[in-house]
């Protein structure tokens, strides 16, 4: 059998769109788990149980969509509330899973503790020197604040914590130290 | 005729960048349009697909979300200093007592007042010229029809003395009679010749030339 090589623009997704699914599912798929192709590439599980489907009629043109609500689990954290996807429902990236692997997918999983932030950091050097010309304070620091958001792991430090993560105005910790190892005599190990 | 226009302008730049000449790129001018076809040479082209370096997008991940913290740190840090530096300091609302209030407010007055009297001034000025000028429009509005009115009733008077005259030959009930005995004794006939010579023979029927021009001519 010959090759099928597809020739043109190429994008990330890889699935059908969610009508597509549930279109053809008994009773529109309540009950079943789907994922998000794109959102494999976490360790954590993430996956979505549907537990409400309401038809949209056919649009003129385009991919059809849906309304579903579902519970969705993202990086392994279930959210409190349903959500409903319908704005997304069009993308040609969800996966239903075989019943058979469910449990594989939805696996247990525990959720790291949250990454701790400092709760000041120090000023750019420049800044620095004029805030210590202007309020003669010896060592002025930033304080540490952070958008709340439905998928933040992260928080900022109580008063005693220590911080899991050190945000400096120099180079830091690498992440990656292997990538400056030609570059400093004394690269962090 | 991109030569004749391109050749002085690449005379100059040798003359002028001779020696970094080594530093001049002939880059593309534009990219092609996102809405243009594919090239037909890279119809059949599989582009390969960008492999991502793990430990680089790791380390990249890390600069950059500590890059946006800072950013915005260093932002919420100079919006809350510029907020209270206003509150306290007093450079951008001045103080005036209401004696000060009612001076202003009594040279804001006498300014206008002094601005309004010029302005009426030019507008008592302005009125008085578009015065003046409507009124010799009309003055000139009125020579002019009395002199299209004596025209025109001397136009009449003229085709009232034609008809007159004319009048006079009119057939009416009382010379009817005379009309018709007239122009039975006298038939016209308005038929002519030409022989060679170039002469005229007036009449189809009669042959006595002379008389019959002479009968057309008292007719």
């Amino acid at each position: 059998m010959s090759k099928i090589q597809l020739v043109g623009r190429t994008h990330d997704f890889k699935g059908k769109t969610l009508w597509e699914i549930v279109g053809n599912l008994k009773n529109f798929g309540v009950g079943r788990v789907v994922v998000r192709q794109m959102f494999q590439r976490y360790p954590e599980p993430s996956y979505m149980r549907i537990t409400k489907v309401e038809a949209l009629p056919v649009p003129a043109e385009g991919d059809r969509k849906v309304k579903v609500w579902v519970e969705k689990t993202f990086r392994g954290r279930t959210l409190e509330k349903l959500v409903e996807i319908h704005s997304t429902s069009y993308k040609t990236d969800y996966l239903l899973i075989p019943k058979n692997k469910e449990a594989e997918v939805c696996r247990p999983f525990k959720l790291p503790e949250p990454k701790i932030l400092p709760q000041t950091i120090e000023f750019p050097p420049l800044l620095r020197e004029f805030i210590k010309k202007e309020t003669g304070q010896e060592n002025p620091l930033l304080t540490m604040s952070i958008e709340s958001s439905r998928e933040k792991t992260y928080r900022v430090a109580k008063d005693g914590e220590t911080p899991t993560i050190q945000v400096s105005m120099s180079l830091g910790q690498p992440a990656s130290p292997n990538l400056y190892k030609h570059m400093f005599a004394d690269s962090p190990k | 005729m991109f030569q004749t226009i391109i050749k002085p302008i690449n005379i100059a730049v040798q003359t002028k960048i001779t020696n970094t000449l080594a530093c001049v790129q002939c880059v593309q001018y534009h990219r092609k349009p996102r809405w243009f076809p594919v090239a037909k040479s890279k119809m059949f082209r599989i582009p390969e697909r960008p492999k991502k370096n793990i430990d680089e997008y790791n380390e990249l991940q890390r600069l950059h979300k500590n890059y946006n913290t800072q950013v915005r740190l260093v932002r919420k840090f100079i919006m809350n200093d510029v907020r209270q530096k206003q509150e306290i300091s007093s450079a951008d609302h001045v103080i005036v007592t209401p004696e000060e209030q009612v001076a202003d407010m009594q040279r804001c007055a006498e300014l206008n007042n002094a601005w309004n009297a010029s302005i009426a001034e030019n507008r008592k000025q302005r009125l008085e010229k578009a015065r003046a000028q409507k009124h010799r429009e009309i003055l000139a509005r009125l020579e002019l029809k009395i002199r299209q009115d004596e025209i025109a009733r001397k136009a009449a008077e003229e085709a009232v003395r034609l008809e007159k005259s004319l009048a006079k030959t009119f057939i009416l009930k009382h010379n009817l009679d005379e009309a018709i005995e007239y122009a039975l004794a006298n038939p016209s006939d308005y038929n002519f010749c030409i022989n060679l010579d170039g002469e005229i023979l007036h009449g189809r029927t009669s042959t006595n030339n002379e008389k019959d021009s002479a009968v057309t001519a008292a007719n």
